[in-house]
């Protein structure tokens, strides 16, 4: 095999294992009827995601590690969140303990 | 078994006792209901406020108060948008009239007695209004736009029953 052709394979396996990175994409949570949905969300840092409250009460979206929080968001309005590199992980609302989440890596 | 608060049983008792208020209820009516029971429960939440001390207690108080009030605002939105106002009936009467006697309870407590009976009593309520609410009015509502906003309470009642039943069931393991 010629050197050339070593270089081309050594380069196509260094690809495979490390694909080019993918554009930023940007999901919506509803929130209603104290449920986030979806529930689960895929996505890496870099991402964005809007919470858009639809219920009738104000929630919050808090990551429960403590690193990012929407603070109070009010019936009818939104929160947009570029996911820090420790944002992932499981959030809930601050006011219901019970309404849980997840963004989970992709 | 399930506990009744004297507000809870007054609203049971005249949801199918012998007033008939499950078939003689108009949506006027059951909306008074559903913002007085809402306004109860503020009221519970604000002595909780006043005499509870442990964070996780205040917490559920504190939304209590953010919820009723914004459900209420929701139920006067939409009574202005079809020109209409709630009635004032027995039903509702009945309720204040038991909320009376749970306040004054409530008053007397302090501490972890006082934790106990607001989140038992909390528990209670919801349970019991919200199986009125499920059972009794919103088969019988009328009104598209009034069952819808009933069913949208609902949701958020519910929530508050689970969440409450948490703080009970952690509050036994204490």
């Amino acid at each position: 095999m010629s050197r050339w052709r070593v270089a081309a394979a050594v380069l196509m396996m260094a690809a495979a294992c490390h694909p080019a990175p993918r554009s930023p994409t940007h999901q919506v949570v509803r929130i209603e009827a104290m449920q986030f949905a979806p529930a689960l969300v895929d996505l890496l840092p870099g991402d964005t995601v809007t919470w858009r409250n639809a219920d009738l009460v104000p929630h919050t979206a808090t990551g429960v590690a403590g690193m990012w929080d929407s603070k109070e968001i009010a019936v009818g309005g939104s929160f947009t969140l570029v996911v820090p590199e420790d944002g992932i992980g499981a959030y809930r609302c601050a006011y219901h303990p019970l309404m849980e989440a997840e963004l989970r890596r992709e | 078994m399930r506990g009744f608060t004297r507000a809870g049983m007054a609203l049971a008792l005249l949801a199918t006792g012998p007033l008939g208020a499950q078939a003689t209820l108009d949506d006027l009516e059951m909306a008074h209901v559903a913002v007085v029971a809402s306004q109860i429960d503020i009221a519970y939440a604000k002595i909780a406020l006043e005499r509870s001390r442990t964070p996780s207690v205040r917490t559920f108080a504190e939304t209590m108060i953010r919820d009723h009030e914004a459900v209420n605002a929701q139920v006067a939105a939409l009574a202005k948008r079809l020109g209409v106002t709630a009635k004032d009936n027995a039903m509702s009467q009945g309720l204040l009239k038991g909320a009376e006697a749970e306040q004054a309870k409530l008053r007397a407590l302090s501490g972890a007695a006082f934790d106990e009976a607001y989140l038992k009593n909390e528990l209670a309520y919801h349970q019991t209004v919200n199986t009125v609410v499920a059972d009794q009015f919103i088969p019988n509502i009328q009104n598209a736009e009034v069952k819808q906003a009933f069913q949208g309470a609902l949701a958020i009642f519910r929530g508050h029953e689970k969440h409450v039943a948490e703080l009970v069931r952690g509050m036994g393991q204490r």
